[in-house]
C-alpha cells in the first residue's frame, strides 16, 4: 500500500508546517565524498556555511567555535552526508593498515610455523587438537631450557645450521632441524610381482617436503612409544618427545639408523627405475 | 613389612579403605563409617596407621558378622530353601537362574556362582 | 539336532552342556568318576593347577578373556620402575633458572622498599637470592608458571602490587591488621600478587606463615585427629602441621633466630625454658604427634603482646577450600566444616578479625579459579565488600548506581560461619595489566631471548588485546609460548 494512501499520513500532510523544511544537501559534495574516501588526505569535502547546513542546525548568533566544536560539527555534517564519521576510510587508522598481501602467520587458521602446524597434527589422539597445542608448548618449553645439544660430527645436521648454543633460543628451528635433518629422502615402494616369483620389485621413490617431516617425526614417535615415562601428569609424553628430539640432533637416537637404512636400500635398488614396467607406472 | 588386620595381612602402601573392602561382607558403606570412627582419612595407607589402630580396627573387625559368618548366614539360607524343597532352592542346586530369568543363554554368572555352598 | 527340551530335567540342552553330564546329585557323580580314576590320575591335575597358579602371573591368569585370535606381544623389560613419589617429585619440580636465557643487564633485585614505591610501577625486578629461597621453602613458586623459561626469577610490578604492598606497609606502622582477600578472573595473577607480598615480607623481616594449597588441608587427603577438651570438637592435621612447621623454620631462619620465648611451654615434651631462640622452639616437633602443640607454642610466642614481635603475614592460596564443609567426617559420620579444622579455624579467625596480630601484619588470601569448589556465601561476600568499597570511592552522588548484592531469598546453600569470616575484609580485585605494565613484560621476554619479535606499541597492543585487555597468563600463551598451552 503506498503511504500516500494511509488514513494517518494524509492527516500529517493536512497539518500547519511551523517551520521550515530542512533543506537538502546538494548531491554534487556528497558523492565526492564518496569517491574521495581512499584518499585520507582530504577528508571533507570543502563547503561553504551557507547552503550546507540545514538551518536549524545553525546557532542563532555566530559563536566562537572551539576546535572540539568543530570537530562535532564536521561529524554532524558527515552524517548529513549519508556517511559515517567513524568510518575508518574517513577517519584513518591508529596503527594503519596491514600491508599487503598478509605474512602467511597472520591467517587464523596459520598462525604457527609450518612445521608445527604438521607435526602437532601428528602429535594428535582421538582429534584432541588442543591437548596436541599444550604438548607442542610442552615440547618447545623442554627444547628452550635444556642445555645446548652437543652436536655429533657424524651424524650432520643440515648445512647452514646454527651453531648449538644459538639452537635453544628458537625452539622452532630446533625441532624443524631436527626433523629435516633425519628426514627421509626417499621411500621404497613395492611394485608386486615384478621380481620374479612373485616377489615384489623395490623402487626408491622421491618425497615431497612435508612427506619427509611426516616419515622423520613418526620414526621419532615409534621411539618415543617404547621409551618408558619418568613423570607422570602433563609432562610425561611431551618430555619424552623432547628428550628425542634432542637426542636426534645430538646424533644419539637411533632414528639415524633407520635413515640410512633406507637411503641404502634406496641406492641399491635406484637401477629398478629402468624397469619398463615401473616406468610405465610412474 | 606387612601389616596384619584381623588376621590379615597387608602391605604398606595398601589404602586402609581396600584393605577393609577386602574382607567378605564389607563394602564401601561400612568402610567409610569404620574409617569415620577412628578418624583414619580415606587415602590413608596402612603404613601410616599407628599400631594402637591397627589393634583397634581388628577389635571393631572381629565384633561384625564378616567373612565366615556372612558366608555361614548366606549358606544358611540357601540350604534353608533347598531343605524345603522349594524351586529357588532347586535352581541354586542346579547351577541355574534362581529368579526368573531366561536360560537360553547368558547364564554365565549362575552358573559359576549358584550352589548350595555358594562361594560369594 | 537334539530334541529342543528335556522333559526329565529342565535344562535345556546345548553345546556346553550335556545331558550326562548334569550334576543330579553330587554322590552319583563321584561314584561315576571313581572307577576310572587312579591315585596318579589324580595327583596329576593337581600338579597343573599348582604350577599354574604361581604367584608370579596375574591374580585372574587362565579366566581373563581373550578376545582377539593372537596374544599380546609381552611388554619388553621397561628397567627399574620409579620408586614411590618419584614420579610426583618430578612433576611437582620447579626450575627458577634457565641458563639458555639471555641475562638481562638492567634487570634490579628488589629491595625492601622497592614493592612499595609507586615510583617502581610497570617494572620488572628480580628477586633477591635469598628471597628465592624463602619462598622456595614455603612453596610459593608453582610447577605450572613460567619460572623456569629465565634467567633468574624476576616479577612484574603492577599497581595492584603498589597498592597491596603499601596497605600492608601501612598495617605494620600501625601495628594494625590488613585483611584482604586477593580476586580476580583467571590467569591474571592472583597467586603471583600473594607471591609478591611474601616476598615483600620475607624484605622487611616479617615472619611469613604460607600455606600452598588450602585444598591440601580441606579435600580429606592429610591425617586428622580431634583435639582432646575442645566444645565444639576441633581437628588437629599433624602430618601437615609438621610439614608446614619445617616450612616456616627454613622460610624465617634469619627472623626466628633472633627471637627469644617469653614464657616457658610446659604442655610441650619438650622443655623450653624462656629466652630459647623460637627457631628451637619451631624444631622442637620431630613427630606428627608433636607437631600440634609445637605448633600453638609457636604461634601464642608470635602474637605474645608487648614483647617487640615482628609483623606476621599470613597467607593461602585457594580461598575457596577453606570456605566450604571438608570431605572429613566426624566420628559421628557427619562431615566436618572447614573452620573446625584448628589450623584452618585459626587462618579463618585471623582473616576475620576474630584474632589479632599485636604487633601488626597481614592476612592475606587469594581465590583460585581452576579447581575450586562453589562457594555461594564466599562469592556473594566478595561481591558485597566490593561493591561497597566502590560505594565509598564514588561517594554519595553515586551511591545510588553500585548495588550492593543481596542474598537469593529461594537459595539454601549459603554458610553463615563464611560469611561471618568475609564480613569486614577488604577485596582486591586483580585485573588485566595496563599496555604499559605489558609493554614492560615483552621487553624483558624479548630481552631475555624468549620473545623474537620488535616490541614495538604495535606489537604490544595487539598482544594485549588478544590476551583479553592484558591477562598477564593469556598474554604468555599468546606472545611467549608458541602454541598455547
Amino acid at each position: 500500500m503506498p503511504p500516500r494512501l494511509n488514513f494517518w499520513s494524509a492527516c500529517r500532510a493536512l497539518s500547519v508546517r511551523t517551520r521550515a523544511l530542512a533543506q537538502r544537501p546538494q548531491p554534487g559534495p556528497a558523492t565526492l565524498a564518496r569517491g574521495l574516501a581512499d584518499n585520507t588526505s582530504s577528508r571533507l569535502p570543502p563547503h561553504d556555511r551557507s547552503g550546507a547546513l540545514p538551518p536549524s542546525m545553525l546557532p542563532a548568533n555566530e559563536q566562537p567555535t572551539s576546535p572540539e566544536n568543530e570537530a562535532a560539527l564536521n561529524q554532524l555534517r558527515l552524517i548529513e552526508y549519508g556517511l559515517s564519521p567513524l568510518d575508518p576510510a574517513v577517519e584513518g587508522h591508529k596503527y594503519g593498515l596491514p600491508e599487503l598481501p598478509l605474512p602467511t602467520d597472520k591467517h587464523t587458521k596459520h598462525r604457527y610455523d609450518a612445521v608445527i602446524q604438521q607435526i602437532t597434527r601428528l602429535l594428535m589422539k582421538d582429534g584432541k587438537l588442543a591437548k596436541a597445542q599444550r604438548d607442542m608448548a610442552m615440547i618447545l618449553n623442554y627444547l628452550r631450557t635444556s642445555p645446548p645439544p652437543r652436536l655429533d660430527p657424524s651424524k650432520p645436521l643440515l648445512p647452514g645450521a646454527p651453531p648449538a648454543h644459538h639452537l635453544p633460543l628458537d625452539p622452532v628451528l630446533y625441532l624443524g632441524l631436527a626433523i629435516d635433518s633425519v628426514a627421509p629422502l626417499v621411500k621404497i615402494r613395492g611394485f608386486k610381482g615384478m621380481a620374479g616369483g612373485g616377489k615384489s620389485l623395490d623402487v626408491p621413490m622421491p618425497l615431497r617436503a612435508r612427506q619427509r617431516r611426516r616419515t622423520a617425526f613418526l620414526w621419532i614417535l615409534d621411539v618415543v612409544n617404547r621409551k618408558p615415562s619418568k613423570g607422570s601428569g602433563r609432562t610425561m609424553f611431551p618430555h619424552r618427545v623432547a628428550e628425542e628430539i634432542v637426542a636426534v640432533v645430538e646424533g644419539r637416537s637411533g632414528v639415524w639408523d633407520r635413515r640410512t637404512q633406507v637411503h641404502k636400500l634406496g641406492t641399491a635398488n635406484r637401477a629398478n627405475l629402468n624397469n619398463e614396467y615401473v616406468k610405465g607406472k610412474l | 613389612m606387612p601389616v596384619s588386620i584381623f588376621g590379615a595381612a597387608f602391605h604398606e602402601q595398601k589404602l586402609v579403605k581396600k584393605a577393609l573392602e577386602s574382607f567378605y561382607a564389607l563394602g564401601p558403606q561400612t568402610s567409610a563409617r569404620i574409617l569415620a570412627k577412628y578418624c583414619i582419612h580415606p587415602r590413608a595407607k596402612i603404613g601410616t596407621l599407628p599400631p594402637k589402630t591397627v589393634t583397634a580396627l581388628t577389635a571393631e573387625l572381629s565384633t561384625m558378622t564378616i567373612e565366615s559368618d556372612a558366608k555361614k548366614i548366606l549358606h544358611d539360607n540357601i540350604k534353608r530353601l533347598r531343605d524345603m524343597g522349594t524351586y529357588r532352592g532347586r535352581r541354586h542346586a542346579m547351577n541355574l537362574p534362581v529368579r526368573g530369568q531366561r536360560t537360553r543363554n547368558q547364564i554365565e554368572t549362575a552358573r559359576k556362582l549358584n550352589k548350595v555352598e555358594r562361594r560369594g | 539336532m537334539s530334541a529342543p527340551s528335556c522333559l526329565r530335567c529342565l535344562v535345556r540342552p546345548s553345546a556346553g552342556v550335556t545331558v550326562s553330564s548334569l550334576p543330579r546329585s553330587s554322590p552319583l557323580a563321584v561314584a561315576r568318576a571313581a572307577p576310572f580314576s587312579t591315585t596318579t590320575a589324580n595327583l596329576r591335575p593337581k600338579k597343573e593347577v599348582q604350577t599354574g597358579g604361581a604367584p608370579k602371573g596375574h591374580v585372574r591368569s587362565g579366566k581373563m578373556l581373550q578376545l582377539g585370535k593372537f596374544k599380546k606381544g609381552k611388554a619388553g623389560d621397561r628397567g627399574r620402575t620409579p620408586a614411590p613419589g618419584e614420579r610426583k617429585a618430578y612433576r611437582k619440580r620447579i626450575t627458577l633458572s634457565n641458563d639458555n636465557a639471555i641475562p638481562v643487564p638492567w634487570l634490579t633485585d628488589l629491595g625492601p622498599a622497592d614493592l612499595a614505591n609507586p615510583a617502581n610501577t610497570a617494572r620488572i625486578m628480580a628477586l633477591p637470592t635469598e628471597v628465592q629461597d624463602q619462598l622456595r621453602a614455603s612453596e610459593a613458586f608453582k610447577p605450572t608458571q613460567c619460572w623456569g623459561m629465565f634467567r633468574k626469577p624476576a616479577v612484574l610490578v603492577r599497581k595492584e602490587t603498589i597498592d597491596m604492598a603499601n596497605r600492608m606497609q601501612n598495617a605494620a606502622d600501625k601495628r594494625h591488621t590488613l585483611r584482604l582477600v586477593v580476586s580476580g578472573d583467571k590467569l591474571t595473577g592472583k597467586s603471583l600478587m600473594v607471591l609478591q607480598a611474601m616476598a615483600h615480607a620475607h624484605l622487611n623481616n616479617w615472619v611469613v606463615i604460607h600455606i600452598p594449597e588450602v585444598q591440601e588441608l580441606t579435600t580429606a587427603c592429610t591425617e586428622y585427629a580431634p583435639i582432646p577438651n575442645t566444645d565444639p570438637v576441633q581437628y588437629m592435621q599433624p602430618v601437615y602441621v609438621l610439614k608446614l612447621l619445617q616450612a616456616i623454620r627454613r622460610a624465617n631462619e634469619g627472623v626466628l633466630s633472633k627471637i627469644l620465648t617469653v614464657s616457658a611451654h610446659p604442655e610441650l615434651s619438650q622443655s623450653m625454658p624462656p629466652n630459647t631462640p623460637l627457631l628451637a622452639l619451631a624444631g622442637a616437633a620431630k613427630e606428627p604427634d608433636a607437631a600440634w602443640p609445637v605448633f600453638q607454642a609457636l604461634w601464642s610466642e608470635l602474637t605474645a603482646q608487648g614483647a617487640n614481635r615482628p609483623p606476621i603475614l599470613l597467607s593461602a592460596d585457594g580461598l575457596a577450600h577453606m570456605m566450604k564443609v571438608s570431605d572429613y567426617r566426624s566420628p559421628a559420620f557427619d562431615l566436618i566444616h572447614s573452620h573446625d579444622l584448628a589450623l584452618v579455624r585459626l587462618f579463618a579467625d585471623a582473616l576475620g578479625g576474630g584474632l589479632r596480630l599485636p604487633s601488626g601484619g597481614a592476612v592475606i588470601a587469594a581465590t583460585t579459579r581452576s579447581n575450586a569448589p562453589r562457594t555461594p556465601s564466599m562469592e556473594l561476600a566478595l561481591a558485597q565488600r566490593e561493591a561497597e568499597a566502590n560505594k565509598g570511592l564514588g561517594g554519595p552522588s553515586s551511591s545510588g548506581a553500585v548495588e550492593v548484592p543481596q542474598r537469593d531469598p529461594f537459595f539454601r546453600g549459603y554458610d553463615d560461619r563464611v560469611e561471618a569470616v568475609l564480613r569486614s575484609v577488604q577485596v582486591l580485585r586483580v585485573r588485566g595489566v595496563d599496555k604499559l605494565e605489558a609493554r614492560a613484560l615483552m621487553e624483558y621476554w624479548a630481552a631475555s631471548g624468549m620473545l623474537r619479535a620488535t616490541v614495538d606499541e604495535k606489537a604490544v597492543t595487539e598482544k594485549w588485546a588478544l590476551s583479553g585487555g592484558g591477562v598477564p597468563g593469556e598474554m604468555e600463551r599468546a606472545a611467549l609460548l608458541t602454541a598455547r598451552i
